[in-house]
């Protein structure tokens, strides 16, 4: 299998099952203070926090993945306030970030959806103009999950800090942690997904500043003080914790390894005369577009064929049937969206591998 | 290249013990800061911390405000000692939150070709030009705010930023040692940090009831002792076993003097090790009238018991000022952990506020006690012990 669809999920390493095997032997109580699951799950926080380089002051809640952690950040904390208030996002968000922000339109608050520049960055500008006395909350994702292109945490905290230090910074940074180089400090709130650092399918967390408070968004019994009733699985926890220490740990040698396969990768699209970068890539994900007579999900189809997998778009906004906002963001055609695909490469993908797509893609092009 | 000296406060008042105190101060001083090999040396009247690099700068200070018998100390920048200089590295020292100032300036190196006294005009001026409009901003050669202060060597010159206050105090083990009894609450680790503060080296003695007892309350005690550690490295942690005794207590004695009872128990244990570790007092974080055991009465009847010094430094404080000091020495949010110790295992209904001397001898002639205390089982932990990891994921990795 030729694999460069890293962006969407990953494949468990064998160090975080062999992990997973073992503890499920050993250590299944329910997970509360008092025993060894609630032990490890402690554990698995500290070892979060220690690897995002966050100190105490930070906490953290695990959820089933990705959605649901954006789901209890940004709904979670919006139940803190019963009058209306004001919210910021940016329009390329994912769509557990953009759902939850839709709903809140719902419930009677005021969202400004940022616009994309033409690199692919949400525009500070707009940004700055758009604060006033209400907002609570500003959500823009770390790295966005289809261009890959990196938002400046360090920025986006100096502009709102010099309006209100008061309003809270969240930030998606699924795509973000183990991938690239990133400031957590500067972030109040944040999400991760465990399978897009190599743990497996079904963990989540949401790491917060403990001043903060998060209301519970689904309704149950006290598990995680709480925040998040339902019985999270300690064993999955501490793979996401652990699968992020190894990562994050790596995170150097990672992004010189795939800098080099994306520097080859965007030499062969930019010699092509049927392919376009659609942003420059600022990290492990490229996304481009063909002038090709086949829309992308064809040409996907013969790439699978070829036992290669890429994907078009965000996996999880593809069953909506709606053209990627993303993409729409930074100012692409109907028909550059229709011809994208995003290609995202590991510390996994060999140079064997990527010359193998290559070539493929070459000759894919050549008949399309 | 930093440099720092510290200055000690209330040393200064000791007539011909002074040399030892400062002594200690300095081998307190050079055991603190061990970590980072640094070149720590005394002269008359001060200690001197020689070429801290920048990035160990906020460690060692954050140390130095940990070692008690340290008044005050001042970070200093060492620069080039040509005047352009010393004016440029003045005005970065120089702390705007207290703008009344004055340049001081020693010239150790005669051979400077300015007097110390036009430097000091120069660099004043320079501070006064770039801080122009800073409110309550002058010069002030009485009593300033702070004083900006240079020494010129003949390679170097060093800047001093205005003096950080220390713990006070005198040095941990100019003053012998005591045992403290820590229980995980609030009050005593207080009690153990005031304890070093006035010189005292502490041995924490803590009793527990396994099993009993929560594991999580014994975390807690540790956690304590691990703070109490940053004063003083070499404090040890005993914990004793004490089930057996208090179930004895229990069938056999009454209801209401449990407490009292125990803590005579907890006393004896004391007694017993106290010589062998060279302690000549009890400290406790015991607060009059704060609960049943600790009124007047009681605390009597708890000194009877033996014929040791005990020490409560914290008798008559308010519970909120308790809490502040817990909250500033960093053990309040240990404290408050919802884990309880061995004295509320079999804790009586409605414990005597005012027990008998004579009841609770009557009482403790129900029991074999002495054996209990003499075979009483411990176990000991030291600053390594305590670090050790007791991850438990760590076993599950390879």
């Amino acid at each position: 299998m030729y694999y460069f669809d890293y962006a969407s999920t990953t494949k468990p390493s064998p160090k975080i099952l062999d992990l997973y095997l073992k503890l499920s032997n050993d250590i299944f109580f329910h997970p509360d203070d008092t025993n060894k699951s609630g032990k490890l799950m402690n554990e698995a926080k500290n070892i979060i926090l220690s690897s995002l380089q966050l100190n105490n002051t930070y906490d953290v809640v695990f959820t089933s993945g990705g959605t649901e952690a954006n789901n209890l950040a940004i709904i979670g904390y919006a139940h803190n306030f019963t009058s209306k208030k004001h919210f910021i996002t940016s329009s390329y968000e994912h769509s557990s970030v953009y759902s939850s922000f839709k709903y809140l339109e719902k419930q009677g608050h005021e969202v400004t959806y940022l616009k994309i520049n033409k690199d692919g960055l949400v525009d500070l500008e707009q940004l700055e103009a758009s604060l006033q006395a209400n907002t609570v909350l500003v959500s823009i994702m770390a790295v966005n999950n289809e261009i890959g292109s990196i938002n400046n945490s360090q920025q986006i905290k100096m502009i709102i800090n010099n309006y209100n230090s008061k309003i809270v910074y969240m930030s998606d940074v699924v795509q973000a942690v183990s991938k690239v180089e990133y400031d957590y400090t500067n972030l109040d709130i944040m999400t991760i997904s465990g399978h897009k650092l190599y743990a497996p399918k079904g963990i989540g967390a949401v790491v917060y500043k403990k001043e903060i408070i998060l209301k519970n968004t689904i309704f149950g019994g006290a598990q995680q003080d709480g925040i998040r009733p339902g019985t999270i699985c300690p064993i999955a926890s501490v793979t996401l914790a652990y699968a992020l220490k190894l990562e994050m740990a790596n995170l150097k040698q990672t992004i010189s390894h795939t800098t080099k396969l994306v520097n080859t990768f965007v030499d062969f699209i930019e010699n092509s005369s049927k392919a376009h970068l659609n942003v420059t890539p600022m990290g492990p994900v490229v996304s481009v577009n063909f002038t090709t007579k086949a829309l992308s999900e064809s040409l996907i189809a013969v790439l699978n064929n070829m036992d290669i997998y890429a994907s078009t778009r965000s996996a999880c906004s593809k069953k909506l049937n709606v053209r990627s906002r993303t993409l729409q963001s930074i100012g692409l055609s109907n028909d550059q969206i229709d011809k994208s695909m995003r290609f995202s490469f590991s510390h996994n993908t060999t140079v064997e591998e990527l010359n193998y797509l290559i070539q493929k893609l070459e000759h894919v092009l050549e008949i399309y | 290249m930093h440099y720092i000296l510290v200055r000690y406060g209330e040393l200064t008042l000791k007539g011909k013990n002074r040399n030892v105190f400062e002594r200690q101060l300095l081998k307190n001083i050079k055991s603190q800061l061990k970590p980072f090999d640094l070149n720590i040396h005394k002269d008359r009247n001060r200690i001197y911390i020689d070429e801290v690099a920048t990035e160990k700068v906020e460690d060692v200070r954050a140390r130095l405000k940990l070692i008690p018998g340290i008044h005050s100390f001042a970070v200093a920048k060492v620069c080039d000692n040509d005047l352009d200089t010393i004016k440029k590295v003045a005005l970065e020292q120089y702390d705007t939150e207290h703008p009344e100032f004055k340049v001081v300036v020693k010239r150790i190196w005669k051979g400077y070709d300015l007097l110390s006294n036009d430097v000091e005009r120069q660099v004043g001026a320079h501070i006064l030009i770039n801080n122009d409009g800073l409110p309550g901003m002058k010069v002030k050669i009485k009593k300033p705010e702070q004083e900006v202060k240079i020494e010129i060597h003949e390679d170097k010159a060093y800047v001093f930023a205005r003096h950080e206050q220390g713990m006070g105090g005198l040095p941990i083990g100019t003053a012998g040692r005591a045992v403290v009894l820590l229980s995980g609450g609030i009050d005593s680790p207080v009690a153990a940090i005031e304890a070093m503060k006035r010189g005292l080296r502490v041995t924490c003695f803590h009793f527990s009831s396994p099993p009993y007892t929560n594991e999580k309350a014994f975390e807690k005690v540790k956690d304590l002792t691990k703070e109490l550690q940053k004063y003083d490295r070499s404090i040890k942690l005993y914990d004793f076993h004490v089930a057996d005794l208090q179930i004895a207590l229990n069938r056999n004695c009454k209801d209401s003097l449990q407490v009292v009872l125990l803590r005579r128990m907890m006393m004896r244990i004391c007694d017993r090790f106290m010589d062998e570790l060279g302690a000549g007092a009890i400290v406790t974080g015991e607060n009059l009238a704060q609960v049943a055991s600790q009124t007047l009465g009681n605390m009597t009847i708890v000194n009877s018991t033996v014929d040791r010094l005990i020490l409560r430094p914290l008798l008559t404080y308010d519970k909120y000022q308790i809490i502040e000091l817990a909250k500033k020495y960093n053990t309040y949010d240990i404290s408050i952990r919802p884990f309880e110790d061995c004295c509320v295992l079999f804790l009586p209904k409605s414990p005597a506020t005012n027990a008998k001397l004579s009841v609770v001898l009557e009482e403790e002639t129900k029991l074999e006690y002495n054996n209990m205390v003499e075979e009483v089982e411990y176990d000991v932990f030291n600053a390594t012990d305590l670090e050790a990891t007791d991850s438990l994921l760590e076993n599950y990795l390879d």
